[in-house]
């Protein structure tokens, strides 16, 4: 592409992972009374690996393959009751802020190398 | 990726509202009959649980991540088989031969603990579907 | 956006000299009309992908959520303004071309 848009697909990988990551996050929200629930979190492969984010910028990504996410079952926190449910919800709440607050910055991020771009393109107008 | 953008996450807390819903009414239908002796059926009111399970979600196709993402159903609203609480109280109408009366077996406590829980779970599912949402806004606004 | 190599002119007389190495012609010439045509075939494509990013996501296929139509809408606008930017400078240099007294 004549106009340089790989950093824009960078934030848009990001995008999609706090997105995914949030819908994990409401299933353990949601089974907070269920037996035997364990919370659940998603991880990024290679997350933060140089190598790796090179690879990602190189070419067209329209979007991260589905094995670039890797689940995790947290057995952080102790079993919460007598049912073998071990969802905290204070915990959860405060991951799901905080990946909110990431999905805002790279919206954010979006926006503005957006804006640069298309100044650029428009010659200033 | 193999979710329908928000619209997942947000079924997923859907459902938790759902099945907390159930379990504050099935906790407010055990206080209201915490003295009932004689329901339907015969016999004194048998308190109901409720029993809570993962599901899968609807609209996440069948990836290993989507195994990780989890709703809630109630499975069964089950009765409970303990022994009904026995009053000593000849006079009542309700009286065995022995002069006892056979009070269901709810423990108010128990079911206002229930229902505050269930509450606290209610609200914590409304959060989560708020977040959803604002996220999807923030999204609109990329480029405004 | 890349810019080629500056070559030295070789004038009529020194091309006949043997034995001088010559110094290659790059085969890349800058040219707006060729940079143009690249900005046109970008734009065409961008609009074409948001465009089915628009459709799928009414579709409510997965995989297009807000964020990724948003996002592939943008491309197409940046690319199509670039394209437009384009010609818009190669007409007014045709323009000042067409207007210069000789």
């Amino acid at each position: 592409m004549a106009v340089d848009l790989s950093t824009v697909d960078t934030l848009q990988a990001a995008l999609t992972y706090h997105r995914e990551r949030h819908a994990v996050l409401a299933g353990n929200v949601a089974n907070l009374d269920t037996p035997g629930y364990r919370p659940v979190d998603l991880e990024r492969r290679n997350a933060g690996d140089p190598a790796a984010l090179a690879m990602t910028q190189d070419g067209h990504v329209a979007g991260p393959a589905t094995s670039d996410f890797v689940t995790s079952f947290d057995d952080g926190g102790a079993l919460q009751g007598t049912d073998g449910n071990a969802v905290s919800l204070e915990r959860e709440l405060s991951k799901i802020d905080a990946n909110r607050a990431r999905y805002a910055t790279s919206a954010e991020l979006v926006s503005r190398r957006l804006a640069l771009l298309r100044y650029a393109a428009g010659d200033g107008t | 990726m193999s979710t329908m953008d928000f619209f997942t996450a947000m079924e997923v807390s859907a459902s938790g509202l759902s099945a907390e819903r159930t379990r504050m009414n099935v906790a407010a239908s055990n206080l209201a009959n915490a003295q009932t002796t004689q329901a339907a059926g015969g016999g004194p009111y048998k308190r109901r649980d409720v029993v809570m399970q993962s599901v899968d979600v609807p609209g996440v196709q069948g990836t290993p991540f989507a195994q990780a993402v989890k709703g809630v159903a109630v499975s069964q609203i089950s009765q409970d088989t303990a022994q009904p609480r026995l009053e000593y109280d000849p006079g009542h109408p309700q009286a065995n031969a022995q002069g006892y009366v056979a009070y269901p077996n709810v423990n108010p406590v128990e079911e206002m603990v229930d229902m505050i829980t269930a509450s606290r779970a209610y609200e914590a599912g409304i959060t989560t579907m708020t977040t959803a949402v604002n996220m999807a806004e923030r999204a609109l606004g990329i480029g405004r | 956006m890349s810019i080629a190599p500056i070559t030295p002119p070789m004038s009529p007389e020194l091309a006949g000299i043997t034995g001088v190495t010559g110094i290659e012609r790059p085969t890349a010439k800058p040219d707006l009309a060729g940079t143009f045509r690249a900005a046109l075939e970008d734009a065409h494509g961008a609009e074409h992908r948001a465009t089915d990013a628009a459709e799928q996501f009414a579709r409510g296929d997965t995989g297009m959520g807000i964020h990724e139509v948003v996002i592939a809408s943008e491309k197409a606008n940046i690319a199509i303004r670039y394209a437009t930017t384009l010609k818009n400078k190669a007409l007014e240099a045709y323009r000042e071309l067409m207007n210069t007294q000789v």
